[in-house]
């Protein structure tokens, strides 16, 4: 990357095929983005009577959730647990990362395919293949009672929230380490000897200069992770049983079996402040400034 | 093999072979570097300049041989702890760090106190003339501002040595020039034993106290500048430094313990202690006087002129004597009047010819 110049930018603005450039991100961004939102928005103000939208606008949907226990709590714990899994993918896969970069050459390529691959098998199979793991008869249950530790299945392998945590740390994995890669990928090596040179152990080096330089990368692989893991309900349908319902859960149902659409967009716009709030705190923690050659 | 007590460093019998290489990149280099001294690694690219700098740093391991630092074999020791600064060939300033925070790095590494650590930080920017610029970040400076700020921070731990790895090759030449005359007074004052890497031979003339001239990993000569130059030890230092004739030909006795080297048709008169057989001397260009008055015991001899390479000051004039090819110089105006076909005088000392050893 070359240094922060900013783009040529006149008093009376932008050139005229800059402009036109923007046209298509401008129609992308309303279309795609700004509309859906709005609408999004726009419903959660209207309300239902016996099964009939009402075109009136108020908070009473809003008012509504939060006065209720069990949809405050489970935004709670869907929060709660989307951070922990998010962390912990980012705890496995950043080390994960920084190993392939520093010190493998000529396996990198292998480890990086292998850790990419997953990526391109379906969602729903990956998700799928834990249940395998996780089952009264699956892989950890056979394997335990088989060689004789145990004498029961472990019943909370699957269908619980430890299953939802798990395979959600495992789904997300893959996003955290390409983000994290590409961002020590980008480290120039000299900086490391720079560090070495001026006293720093392998250990202070991380902290002072591979950290602070990688952080954002970190950062932008936590917050997909998070994102993924917060809105997810497949996971929670296929592995989390009665125990491991997730928010993503809820509101599909209210805008699927419930057919109330003002409340499910709602509870969407509330789980959307909530991460979007979190998101807002996590960059704002690993802002780093300088710029990379 | 090194008398390496009173050496801040010495390499000695040290070869550097990297995996998949089929010649050493180091290939038994000894090396001796005075207290305070400023020494030069001069050599063409490829000729392992780098590679003895970075097992000196640390961070690479000798493949034989010992690298000691105040006389103690440092081979196992890791580049954090060894009292070695570098200045990077691309200055690898932290781009996530102010000015102020990239030179104090090596001090908040060594743990020292805030109040000392922003003290030497404002004196070492002064030294190099960088006080004001404490809060900028790297991407803000200018090439040779940034140069200023590698040195700071490399300066700022008072290292027993400091090494430079061509720290001046991404300037521009006037900048070069104005750096040069920095870092030389700065050494002096701080005096802090420096290794100089360059493949400019200029540079490596003007600044250093002794120089090592390497080719192929080797080092073909090692001597003050002037040894160097006027001395050198083989052709392949002659032809790289400075700009020379390479005569070949051979020595035979002559009567009266006087000697003669034949060259072609030219035989010319040489010290008598010159031992007989083939030789290669070396004539520099400045030696060979063209169309000038006579001294008293020069050797003179009437050339034709090839071809006149006007350079401004001087000129090169491009003489063919008898069979052999010599160029000589002229002040650029005495040049006007010449031009390819003239017969002229050209003109040398016999004491400026210099015997070279033939490489193996
Ligand atoms: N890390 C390395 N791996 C393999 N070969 C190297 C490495 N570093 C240098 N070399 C080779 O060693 C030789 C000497 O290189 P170097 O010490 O960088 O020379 P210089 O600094 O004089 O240009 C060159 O032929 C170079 O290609
Ligand atoms: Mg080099």
């Amino acid at each position: 990357m070359s240094a922060a110049i900013p783009a040529p930018r006149t008093s009376r603005g932008w050139s005229f095929p800059r402009r036109l450039a923007l046209v298509p991100i401008g129609l992308y961004a309303l279309v795609l983005v700004a509309l859906p939102n709005l609408l999004l928005i726009v419903y959660s103000l209207w309300g239902m009577e016996e099964g009939r939208l009402v075109r009136s606008l108020s908070l009473d949907n809003y008012l509504d959730i939060l006065g209720s226990r069990v949809p405050r709590e489970l935004l709670l714990r869907t929060i709660l647990t989307a951070l922990g899994a998010a962390l912990l993918a980012t705890l496995v896969a950043y080390p994960m990362a920084w190993f392939v970069v520093r010190r493998l050459s000529r396996a990198r390529l292998l480890v990086l395919i292998l850790v990419v691959v997953p990526l391109w098998i379906s969602y729903l199979v990956r998700v799928y293949a834990w249940k395998i793991i996780l089952g009264d008869q699956g892989v950890i249950n056979t394997a335990l009672t088989g060689i004789g530790v145990l004498d029961e299945p472990l019943g909370f392998l699957l269908y619980s929230r430890f299953a939802v945590f798990l395979t959600l740390t495992y789904v997300s994995i893959p996003f955290v380490f390409v983000a994290a890669y590409a961002a020590l990928e980008r480290i120039p090596k000299p900086l490391f000897e720079a560090a070495a040179d001026g006293g720093a152990s392998p250990w202070r080096t991380f902290t002072t200069v591979v950290w602070p330089l990688s952080r954002q990368g970190a950062a932008i692989g936590f917050a997909l992770a998070l994102l993924i893991c917060v809105g997810d309900y497949l996971t929670p349908a296929l592995v989390g049983g009665m125990d491991g319902t997730m928010f993503g859960n809820l509101i599909v149902s209210e805008f699927g079996l419930a057919n109330d659409w003002p409340r499910g967009a709602a509870l969407s716009i509330l789980m959307l402040l909530s991460t979007g709030l979190l998101l807002a705190l996590v960059a704002r923690i690993t802002r780093t400034e300088g710029v990379l050659e | 093999m090194i008398a390496s007590t009173d050496a801040v460093v010495a390499l000695d019998g040290v070869t550097k072979r990297y995996p998949g290489q089929a010649a050493p990149a180091v290939d038994g280099v000894d090396l001796a570097i005075r207290q305070g001294e400023f020494f030069s690694l001069l050599g063409p690219s490829g000729s392992g300049k780098t590679s003895c700098l970075r097992m000196i740093a640390g961070f690479e391991r000798p493949s034989e041989g010992r690298v000691l630092l105040d006389g103690i074999d440092v081979s196992g020791v890791p580049p954090y702890r060894r009292d070695v600064n570098t200045v990077f060939q691309g200055y690898a300033l932290f781009p996530h760090m102010t000015v102020a925070e990239n030179v104090a790095y090596p001090l908040r590494m060594a743990r020292r106190p805030r109040p000392e650590i922003t003290a030497r930080v404002g004196e070492v920017l002064g030294q190099v003339e960088m006080t004001g610029f404490e809060s900028r970040l790297p991407h803000q400076l200018s090439g040779g501002q940034r140069q200023r700020v590698a040195l700071a921070r490399a300066l700022a731990g008072r290292p027993r040595l400091l090494l430079l790895d061509e720290p001046l090759g991404a300037l521009d030449l006037q900048l070069r020039q104005q750096m040069q005359r920095v870092l030389k007074h700065l050494q002096e004052q701080v005096g802090i034993t420096f290794v100089y890497v360059t493949h400019d031979q200029g540079e490596a003339l003007s600044m250093s106290d002794r120089l090592a001239v390497m080719a192929r990993g080797r080092i073909e000569q090692l001597g003050t500048p002037r040894d160097v130059y006027y001395r050198p030890a083989t052709p392949f230092v002659a032809s790289f430094i400075g700009k020379t004739n390479l005569l070949h030909g051979s020595v035979a006795a002559g009567d009266a313990g006087s000697s003669a080297f034949r060259c072609a048709d030219l035989v010319i008169p040489v010290a008598g202690d010159d031992p007989a057989g083939p030789a290669t001397y070396s004539l520099r260009y400045e030696a060979v006087q063209v169309a000038a008055p006579p001294r008293s015991g020069e050797v003179r001899l009437e050339a034709d002129v090839e071809e006149v390479v006007f350079l401004g000051e001087s000129a090169e004039i491009v003489t063919r004597v008898g069979g052999v090819r010599i160029v000589g110089r002229a002040p650029g105006t005495g040049s006007l009047a010449l031009g390819t076909g003239d017969r002229v005088p050209v003109a040398f000392l016999p004491a400026d010819l210099v015997r070279l050893h033939e490489q193996a």
